[in-house]
């Protein structure tokens, strides 16, 4: 079993933290879609269904991500970056028919939590100076 | 400015779940002075912890602050301005237990879950959320999830599926939080005299999640103001009749494909830009309903602003209200409605937040309509429905 800690695992334990809050927050947005899809007549299944991808995706890269693995963070991105041109929509609409922000509720959980787990999810990523310093001149010692 | 003050207060005529309540200012004072406890600690010596404890630390500071401002003002009383003392309190017993390196332990997990619990009480009481309750207690949930989180990861089964049973329980805090949150903000505003179907609101002061009333005056109608809606509602009959037959309605541009239900809004794109208001020959939308038989029977009609933020002409006074819709959520696969924004502040994957509507008002034709403006209650409908079925 592995025991040593990298140094961008502190910030990944923060971003898996936050994803449980995000996709649990998904899991409540598709029970709310279904409800919804009931109560208006003609309404479409996509956005529970997209809603519950988006949550099954989110909690499947939470459930795999480490520092060496680009794909269970580009999988979080792409929701992310989804959620997040949805905002940048939202809050244009909001400024120019209501001439109102999103509420602040909607500005945390659609702007600030995307904003701060992708930026977590991209300082966890990037390798340490040092030991890149260091890789890369073994690297040149032994051409 | 302007776009932060519109959410506080009740002022757009709007439910509260969108907005932050005046009471609740209190607490987002308290929150703005946190920074100050915050360098008077740390003048001690900045402790060493982990992102993820700086992060937690927080939280308990954001959410004691907050109840701490509410414990001071609050229009509930003194039991609760003790409760929220000591929910202030313990919250910062256990964020101080953090910053000394020490572990939350039952206490924090006690306190946590506690309030979290208490605020689903408060809702389904019929106490309506704002927008500071509902952010608090997202703060909270975040703040259980980094101390229920596992020490070390582990591939053993029991570890695996006791890290299941959290996840799944924070889950349950969120959605539980959602649903009460929704429950509170219908019991708001079904509390309140007339206000439990939203169009039938006549200058109740909270109006359903989803909706916007203008401010009525609570007064009877005077003599010209009901020869006006009764005039309005006889041209509106002699003017909608022919559209009985929606192929009539469908070469008059009304979007009358796929009937379905007891409430299908027919809209007619052209009408809602040709610059006529409330003309009852040329309504913006029909609606019908399907009777048990199958057919489809022409109920009224609505009308709409052409402009958003535009008010409509009360000609009825308080029997002619006008209404408007926030936050709507609007899907784009394919077009047509989603639901509200959920008080977590959330759409639909694939779907946009129409932050507000034009004004409308209903006026139904249907003869011994209970009300002829407003909403008209779905078992009065169905019973009418059902009486247009039986005739041979």
């Amino acid at each position: 079993m592995e025991t040593t800690r990298r140094p961008g695992d502190d910030l990944l334990d923060l971003a898996r933290a936050l994803l449980l809050l995000q996709g649990a927050i998904l899991v409540a947005t598709t029970i709310e879609a279904l409800v919804w899809s009931a109560f208006f007549p003609g309404a479409s299944g996509s956005p529970a269904l997209m809603s519950g991808a988006a949550a099954v995706v989110i909690f499947v890269g939470r459930a795999r991500l480490r520092a060496d693995r680009r794909w269970a963070r580009r999988l979080v991105y792409f929701v992310e970056g989804l959620i997040l041109l949805t905002a940048a929509i939202n809050v244009a609409i909001g400024l120019a028919l209501a001439h109102a922000l999103p509420p602040m509720v909607a500005l945390l959980t659609q702007v600030v939590l995307p904003i701060v787990i992708t930026a977590l999810l991209r300082r966890s990523g990037r390798r340490p100076p040092k030991a890149a310093a260091i890789s890369g001149g073994v690297l040149q010692g032994a051409s | 400015m302007k776009t932060l003050v519109a959410h506080i207060g009740h002022v757009a005529g709007g439910n509260p779940l969108y907005q932050i309540g005046a009471e609740h200012i209190a607490g987002l004072i308290a929150l703005g002075a946190l920074p100050i406890v915050w360098w008077l600690f740390l003048r001690k010596g900045v402790p060493a912890l982990a992102p993820v404890e700086w992060l937690l630390v927080g939280l308990l500071g954001a959410s004691a602050a907050i109840h701490g401002g509410l414990a001071i003002v609050n229009d509930h009383g003194v039991g609760l301005s003790v409760l929220f003392a000591i929910d202030a309190v313990l919250l910062a017993l256990v964020a101080r237990r953090v910053l000394r390196g020490s572990s939350v332990g039952r206490l924090g997990i006690g306190v946590l879950v506690g309030s979290i619990v208490a605020y689903w009480g408060s809702a389904l009481s019929g106490e309506a959320p704002d927008q500071v309750g509902l952010a608090t207690k997202l703060c909270e949930i975040l703040a259980l999830v980094i101390v229920l989180r596992p020490a070390a990861p582990s591939k053993s089964g029991w570890r695996i599926a006791a890290s299941f049973a959290r996840g799944l329980a924070v889950v349950l805090l969120v959605v539980g939080t959602g649903a009460t949150s929704w429950i509170g903000a219908f019991r708001a505003s079904a509390a309140e005299p007339g206000a439990l179907s939203g169009h039938q609101i006549h200058g109740g002061p909270v109006a359903p999640p989803g909706m916007v009333m203008p401010t009525v005056p609570a007064r009877d109608a005077t003599p010209a103001e009901r020869v006006a809606a009764n005039d309005l509602i006889v041209a509106a009959r002699n003017a909608l009749a022919r559209y009985a037959d929606i192929s009539v309605a469908a070469a008059d541009g009304y979007n009358v494909n796929g009937i379905v239900g007891i409430d299908f809004h027919a809209s007619n794109p052209a009408n809602e830009h040709d610059g006529r208001i409330l003309d009852p020959a040329h309504p913006e939308t029909l609606v019908y309903a399907v009777a048990p038989n199958g057919k489809p029977v022409l109920m009224g009609a609505m009308f709409l602003m052409p402009k958003i933020g535009e008010p409509g002409p009360a000609i009825g006074g308080p029997l002619t209200v006008w209404h408007a819709h926030q936050h709507v959520c609007i899907s784009l696969t394919p077009p047509g409605l989603a639901g509200l924004l959920s008080p977590l502040g959330t759409c639909p994957i694939g779907t946009i937040d129409l932050a507000l509507t034009s004004e409308m008002i209903h006026i139904w034709i249907v003869p011994g309509a209970p009300e002829p403006f407003g909403d008209l209650d779905d078992a009065w409908k169905r019973a009418y429905l059902q009486a247009v079925a039986s005739r041979p």
